[in-house]
Order: C-alpha cells, then sequence, then structure tokens
C-alpha cells in the first residue's frame, strides 16, 4: 500500500513537472505521389508539403503547439496537370495539464489556407480528399474553428481508464472561387473511451470514438447531414532487443451521410427538397513499426502498413472501396544537436472505379522531418 | 533502529536455545577436543562423510582453517550434501577471505540448509559478502590492470554510471551526486537494452583507485574505470551549480575501446527542478546517445522514479555516503530522515535499506554467531524445532547483492507497480489524441519520444473529415468530382 502510495506521489510529482519541458521546432519536406492504372479519374495524384511545427512549453504545466504548412497537390488527368497549391490552415492548440488526471486541451483552426476553389483545384482536392490514399491535405482551408476537449483518466487495478469529448465549433467559409457560396461545415462532438495497461516493458492501449456532426449547411441552408463515425483502435508497443515495436490497428467506420437537394422550378424557386443518401464507408489500417540496428550508431525504423476500405453507395455500388499496402521506413541521424528523419515508402494496391473494376495503383513517399529542441 | 539491538539480543537468546535444545539429532556438536577422535573415526571409516563433516566442524572450531577447508571440501565433494557442510564451508571460506567461494557454499546452503533463522543469516551474510566481493574484486582488476588493457574485453550494451564531479560553492549539496548517481542507475536499468553496472561495484572500485571526487568527470578516469569494469560504456559528467538555486549537469558518455566520447549532453535546471533535469539527460543518453529506444511504459517509469522532496534526496545521498563508507548506523539515521521527509521515498532506496539492514545485521554478527545459530536451530547437534522447507525460489535481487540481480526492468514488486500504475498520463494523452489531434505531432513526434508520449500511432488516429468532398460524394479518385453544388430541376417545371 505505502509503495502505492509513493508511486503516486511520483507520479503527481511528474505531471506537475513534465519533463519534457523544451521548446521544439520541425520543418519538413513531404512527398508522397501515385500513379494509376487506366480506369480512374486520374492518371496520377502528387502532394508537395513543407510544414512547419513548433512547440511552446510556456509555463510547467501549459504547452502551445503552433502548425502551419504550405502544400502543392497535383492531379494529372489526360495529359495535362491540375493543381493546387498555397498555404493551408494554420492551427494553435494550447494543452493544459488542469490537474493529474486532467488534461484540457483548446485550439483554433485560422483560415489561412486557400479555401476558395476553382474548378480545377476543386478536382485536385476531390482526387485527394479519398481515405484510402492518405494525403496529408486535401482541403486546404475549411474556415475559422475553436475545438476544445477535456480528458480525464483514472489508475485502477493496474490499468489506465478515462474518457475524453472534443466539440469543435466550425465558422463558414467560402469554398468556391468566383461564388458568393458560403459552407459551414456542422459542428463536430467526439467522445473517447480508452484503457491500457502496461506489461513490463509493453504497453497496451485500446480505444473506442465515437464522432457525430451538426449539418453542414450551405449558404445557410442545410445541406448534408454527415453520418455519425465509431473508431475502434489497439496498439501494442513493446521491446525487441534494442528496438521498441508497436503493432497497431483501427478501424473506422463512418455511416451514410444524409444530403439534402432542393428541386426548383425552372425560374430558380425551391418548390420542394428532397434528400439523397451517401456512401458508408468502413477503413482498416493496421500495421508494425520497429527499430533495427545498423551499427555505427545508426538504426532502421521499418513501418509497414495495409488499408482496406470498403465503400458502399446507398445504390449498392462498391467504387471507391480497394487496399494499399505500404512498406518502407526512416533512419533517424543526428546533425550538431538536431535530428532528421529521412523517410522513404513504397505503396501499392487497387481501388474500384464506377465500373467496378479494380485498378491498380502505385506510389512512394519521401518524406525528410529536421527536428530540433532547446 | 531495532536492528541495531539484533545481535546483542541473539547473543542472549542463544546459550539459552542451545541448553534447550541439546539433546536433539542433526549431526553431533562437536569441539576442538573431538579433533583427534575425529581424525581416527574418519581414517577408519573413510567413506563416511558426516564424520569428515564433523571432523571439519571441530576443525574449524579450533582455528585449524586451512585443514577444515580441506576436510569440508572433501565431504563435499564426495558427495555429502548436508546442510552442516555447505554452512561450515561457507563460514570457513569467509574467514579465509576467499569471498567467492564463501559465496557459492552460502548459496548451496540456501538450497538445502533446514535451519530457518540460519538461512536467514545467510542471506545477510551475503549481501556483506558481496560488497567484500567487489571489493576484491576491483583489487584484482587494478592489480591486473595492464592484462585488462591489452585484452579490452567488454560486456556489449554494457554501460557504468559514475558519479559525477561536484563543483559547487555549497557542500551541502555534495550528497546530490550519491543519490543521483543510484537514480540514474535505477533509470537506465528501466531499458533491458542495456546492462547496467550496479552502483556497488561502481563507487568500490573507484574508492579502490582513491579518488576524490572531483576526479570522477576525467575522462581519463572514466576510460580507465570503463576498462577495469569492462563496460562498454561509460557515463560521466559534473554537477555544477550556478547561483544559488541552479544547478547544471554536464555529462559525457565515452566508448571504453575507442577511449572517445560519443555523446556530450548539457541540461540546467532550478534545484526544485532536480529530477526533470536527470530525467532529461537519461532519456538523452539512452535515445540519443546510446541509440536505444524506450517503450512509452518504460519512458514513464523513468519519468516516475523521483522523490518528492530534495532535503529527502540530499539526506538519501548522504546515507549512501555513510552506507559506502561502511558506516551504517549514519547510513540508517539518513535513511530514516529521509524517509520521513518523503515517505513514499523511491524504488532505490527501499533496495539500498534492506541491503543497509542486511548489511549491518551482517557486520554484527560473527561467523562463529552463525555456527551458533546454526547449532541452536537444529542445523547442528541439536535441532528441537522442525524447521521449514528450504525455500528454494527465493533469490537475491531483494537485498542487492551485486552481479545477482537480474539487469533491466520488472524484477521487483514496486517494479510492477510502478509499471502498472502510471498508466495515467499516457491514457490521457491517447485520449486527447484521439479527440483532438495535435497537428504538430508529424512533425514533432517523429523520434521515439513521439511513442512514448502517444503509443497511438498517428497513422491510426481518426483524420480530420473534409465537409466538402464528403458532400459530394466524395469517391474521389474513382470519379474525380469537382462541385459541390448539386441542382436538380424537375422536368417539365411549373410556370
Amino acid at each position: 500500500m505505502t509503495g502505492r502510495v509513493a508511486a503516486s506521489f511520483a507520479f503527481l510529482f511528474a505531471l506537475a513537472q513534465p519533463a519534457a519541458a523544451q521548446y521544439a521546432i520541425g520543418v519538413g519536406a513531404d512527398y508522397l505521389g501515385y500513379t494509376f492504372d487506366d480506369g480512374l479519374g486520374a492518371d496520377a495524384a502528387q502532394l508537395f508539403m513543407v510544414p512547419v511545427a513548433v512547440r511552446l512549453p510556456v509555463a510547467d504545466r501549459l504547452t502551445f503547439d503552433v502548425f502551419g504548412a504550405w502544400a502543392e497537390g497535383r492531379v494529372e488527368q489526360d495529359n495535362s496537370v491540375l493543381k493546387l497549391n498555397g498555404p493551408v490552415d494554420a492551427s494553435i492548440k494550447a494543452s493544459y495539464q488542469a490537474t493529474p488526471w486532467a488534461l484540457v486541451s483548446v485550439g483554433v483552426n485560422l483560415p489561412t489556407g486557400n479555401s476558395e476553389h476553382d474548378s480545377e483545384e476543386a478536382l485536385v482536392a476531390s482526387v485527394l480528399s479519398a481515405d484510402l490514399l492518405g494525403f496529408r491535405e486535401a482541403t486546404w482551408g475549411t474556415g475559422f474553428a475553436v475545438t476544445s476537449s477535456v480528458a480525464t483518466a483514472v489508475s485502477a487495478g493496474g490499468f489506465g481508464l478515462g474518457v475524453a469529448a472534443a466539440y469543435a465549433a466550425r465558422s463558414e467559409f467560402s469554398p468556391v472561387a468566383g461564388d458568393d457560396l458560403t459552407y459551414k461545415p456542422g459542428n463536430e462532438a467526439r467522445v473517447r473511451v480508452g484503457i491500457d495497461r502496461n506489461f513490463g516493458s509493453s504497453t497496451l492501449t485500446v480505444g473506442g470514438t465515437f464522432i457525430s456532426y451538426a449539418q453542414d449547411q450551405a449558404d445557410s441552408q442545410n445541406l448534408f447531414q454527415a453520418g455519425n463515425r465509431i473508431r475502434l483502435d489497439a496498439a501494442f508497443a513493446f521491446r525487441a532487443g534494442s528496438g521498441v515495436w508497436t503493432i497497431y490497428g483501427a478501424n473506422l467506420m463512418r455511416q451514410n451521410g444524409d444530403l439534402t437537394v432542393q428541386i426548383l422550378d425552372s425560374g430558380g424557386s425551391v418548390v420542394d427538397t428532397g434528400e439523397i443518401q451517401t456512401a458508408k464507408q468502413n477503413l482498416f489500417v493496421g500495421g508494425l513499426m520497429g527499430t533495427v540496428g545498423l551499427g555505427g550508431g545508426f538504426v532502421f525504423r521499418p513501418h509497414v502498413d495495409v488499408k482496406l476500405q470498403a465503400r458502399e453507395e446507398a445504390d449498392g455500388n462498391e467504387v471507391g472501396s480497394g487496399y494499399l499496402i505500404a512498406a518502407g521506413g526512416d533512419i533517424p541521424i543526428r546533425i550538431a544537436g538536431a535530428e532528421l528523419f529521412p523517410k522513404a515508402r513504397v505503396y501499392f494496391g487497387s481501388i474500384k472505379n464506377v465500373a467496378q473494376d479494380d485498378v491498380s495503383m502505385l506510389g512512394v513517399e519521401l518524406k525528410g522531418t529536421l527536428r530540433t529542441s532547446f | 533502529m531495532i536492528h541495531g539491538t539484533r545481535p546483542f539480543v541473539r547473543r542472549l537468546l542463544l546459550p539459552a536455545m542451545g541448553l534447550f535444545l541439546a539433546a536433539c539429532a542433526g549431526l553431533p556438536e562437536v569441539q576442538p577436543v573431538d579433533i583427534p577422535r575425529l581424525e581416527q573415526e574418519v581414517a577408519t571409516s573413510p567413506d563416511d562423510t558426516d564424520l569428515q563433516v564433523q571432523l571439519g566442524m571441530a576443525q574449524f572450531k579450533g582455528g585449524e582453517l586451512e585443514a577444515a577447508r580441506a576436510t569440508l571440501r572433501g565431504a563435499v565433494d564426495a558427495g555429502n550434501e548436508s546442510g552442516a557442510a555447505y554452512l561450515y564451508l561457507g563460514l570457513v571460506e569467509e574467514e579465509l577471505e576467499d569471498w567467492s567461494a564463501a559465496r557459492d557454499a552460502y548459496n548451496r546452503y540456501l538450497d538445502v540448509g533446514e535451519s530457518s533463522p540460519a538461512r536467514d543469516e545467510v542471506r545477510k551474510r551475503l549481501t556483506l559478502i558481496g560488497r567484500n566481493l567487489l571489493r576484491a574484486q576491483a583489487r584484482q582488476a587494478l592489480a591486473q590492470e595492464q592484462e585488462i588493457t591489452e585484452t579490452g574485453a567488454v560486456a556489449p550494451q554494457s554501460i557504468a554510471v559514475l558519479p559525477m564531479a561536484f563543483f559547487a560553492s555549497d557542500p551541502e549539496l555534495e550528497p546530490l551526486i550519491y543519490a543521483l548517481s543510484d537514480m540514474m542507475i535505477t533509470d537506465f536499468k528501466v531499458s533491458n537494452a542495456l546492462v547496467v553496472l550496479e552502483r556497488a561495484q561502481i563507487q568500490t572500485l573507484l574508492d579502490e583507485m582513491q579518488l576524490t571526487s572531483a576526479g570522477y568527470a576525467e575522462a581519463e578516469t572514466g576510460a580507465r574505470a570503463g576498462r577495469l569494469l569492462r563496460a562498454e560504456h561509460v557515463f560521466q559528467g559534473a554537477l555544477t551549480s550556478l547561483g544559488q538555486q541552479e544547478l547544471q549537469t554536464a555529462a559525457d558518455v565515452l566508448n571504453v575501446q575507442r577511449a572517445a566520447s560519443i555523446g556530450e549532453l548539457t541540461e540546467s535546471a532550478l534545484l526544485e527542478q532536480l529530477f526533470d533535469m536527470e530525467k532529461q539527460i537519461v532519456i538523452r543518453t539512452i535515445r540519443e546517445v546510446l541509440g536505444v529506444e524506450l517503450t512509452p511504459a518504460e519512458e514513464q517509469r523513468i519519468l516516475e522514479n523521483r522523490m518528492d522532496n530534495v532535503l529527502a534526496f540530499l539526506a538519501y545521498g548522504r546515507g549512501l555516503r555513510e552506507l559506502d563508507d561502511g558506516n551504517y548506523e549514519a547510513a540508517q539515521a539518513e535513511f530514516d530522515l529521509a524517509l520521513s521527509l518523503d515517505p513514499g521515498g523511491m524504488q532505490s532506496m527501499s533496495i539500498a535499506s534492506t541491503e543497509l539492514i542486511a548489511l549491518s545485521d551482517a557486520a554484527g554478527t560473527t561467523t562463529t554467531d552463525l555456527a551458533g545459530i546454526a547449532s541452536a536451530t537444529g542445523e547442528t547437534g541439536a535441532g528441537f524445532f522442525a524447521p521449514p522447507p528450504a525455500n528454494t525460489t527465493e533469490d537475491f535481487s531483494s537485498i542487492g547483492i551485486a552481479g545477482e540481480q537480474p539487469v533491466g526492468a520488472g524484477s521487483t514488486a514496486d517494479d510492477q507497480q510502478a509499471a502498472t500504475l502510471g498508466g495515467v498520463l499516457t491514457t490521457l494523452t491517447s485520449l486527447t489524441e484521439g479527440v483532438f489531434p495535435t497537428a504538430t505531432l508529424s512533425e514533432l513526434g517523429v523520434g521515439s519520444a513521439q511513442q512514448s508520449q502517444n503509443p497511438t500511432p498517428t497513422e491510426s488516429q481518426p483524420a480530420n473529415r473534409d465537409p466538402v468532398q464528403e458532400v459530394a460524394g466524395d469517391s474521389g479518385i474513382a470519379e474525380a468530382q469537382a462541385r459541390i453544388r448539386i441542382v436538380i430541376q424537375r422536368p417539365g417545371g411549373e410556370q
């Protein structure tokens, strides 16, 4: 009992005085590109991104994370190259360790990105938004938003048990260049229940998240009710030799959405409304990442994962379903007090087109991140 | 403390117990006067190893140590597996200062001995013998330094954490270097990818090298100590005060074979943030210098290994210094003070405290006392009590014998408790990332620190919804859609 109390005190102290109280800056150059066989709406898709991230521990228990990036997306289609580029939305997140058992976060999404797209840019955004492809940026801008979250956890019987909730309030933005259409994404609520336990040097983490959205509005009219999401995930981190390996899996289920359509007369007046159901989707991600010593103080950190996406339109069409396997890794290198993480991965998989045919695709990811702390 | 009175109480009780139990079974008690008779009986019955053991016992009591050693070794080699044989062989070897042989004999006695009180005493004795063995090994290493240097053999992935040199105006803070060294060793041991040498082993060698603490930070000292300890790496550094309240740690990690630094680290912090500074140094050394990653559980255990009170930590450091100097009562007083200031203490403090009690008791008990306990409790001679079966599952990890402790994590109940209790920070971080992902993680969390802060890989975190594309049906690449405005005009229309 005494030991438990002692460990509790130690833990409280640890939380009150985070050890990682260092400023950190990270700059990256990321490239992810795919080529597709015939039969899809594009021949190739690429994203080049330069992210900048800063972490500022301004007080013992208060940390700010600031993020901004410039990105260019490209889609090759019928021997033409369509582009969407510019800054993306910046974000600031403040995390406060309110008590040893509660973590509160507040963040804003600043509308610094290029959210107004012309038809070519919109097509690029459309291609890059496919969940299966895993492009890090597809919107460039979604308007101002404020997100707050609170998480609380207890230790019981050797387990860490907790619950967290977040709410994001979003404001309207203009998504179409040369058009006054305003679009307001529905506010978003997330609730997560998580459990974890250490087994010696290993950690098992299991969780479930429920995500719900309010109606999206276009020009202040209800337009779209996004389907609820349920995400189940598990990760197991363990030691093997001098390396740490993590095996993980996550499954994100997305229910159908309801799109409200207006029925107009020839004069453009609304005479009725109707609803169209959008596709439901299930995306599974499973992977393994770890460390292999190369000698001379260098390590290779392999990372292999597989994505399986199943989509089903209201009419049973499975367009967009497919799989993607990725393999590669990075080699951390220390350079004069900074760390460089060059990473390369190759991708292959397939995706169903409108005709329900499987279309193959190949991809490559090249990434370099430079990080320093002071 | 109660344990301080134990030898006195034992001396009072032993004769009474001996008288009370005098008529019971076991190998008969013998005295030096029996030696001629026993020698004659052994000559008559050379295959009776029990007679050889009795002869050895009598020779030990008569101070004929070399003869006793030969007789008892002969009995054991001939197959005598009695507790008395191994106990007396241990006593003889101890008197002859063959610490390694004494340790082996006592360890064997723990397996076969039948007297629970005697086995308890032997366990404590093994702690003392462990210290003596370290000293003997250190002396031997120094004597063979030339040969060891030429061989250059090291244990792979091993590290020796030297106490830091102390450069500060306030001498009251000097004990911090002992406590910090102890804490660092505990922290390094969390990663079982490393072989971390015991603090007692290192301190014993440094004492034999007759170094002052100022010399601990010298590269030559580190390289030499590393060679003698056969460590692949040596961690050494200096603790310097910057003004009244701030401390700085400058650490250097040497590769012993190359005799070159492979990494230097500097951290500074206010005195009350001393533990944060130590954690930073240790975690950065493991990751950045030694290239060993930490699991989230391991990092959490390192971060949790701390005390609530710096004054308690100072008292603990003074206690360790007294312990190293063999001043057990003074060490106990400092440990008691540390415990009163910080009742929780930390894991290594309870281990050191247990070791201290064992050392203190063992130092107050002679080999003759131990022979008396064995006699009074049935191991030899009388044996009235039915002794409990020998507990062969016990090991020495709980009493801190150098070289016997399993290296790495999870070796004690406290380890297990610490490992399971500290899951809240991981849980909180994981939960928050699940509902409100941090955009900077991809850039700032690309190292193993990311895994420790949030064990759920970024790849499995939920992506933010893309509202425009989802409205448009978001089959994305399959259809390459671009518009979101959907207008359906009723056929024919109304006028």
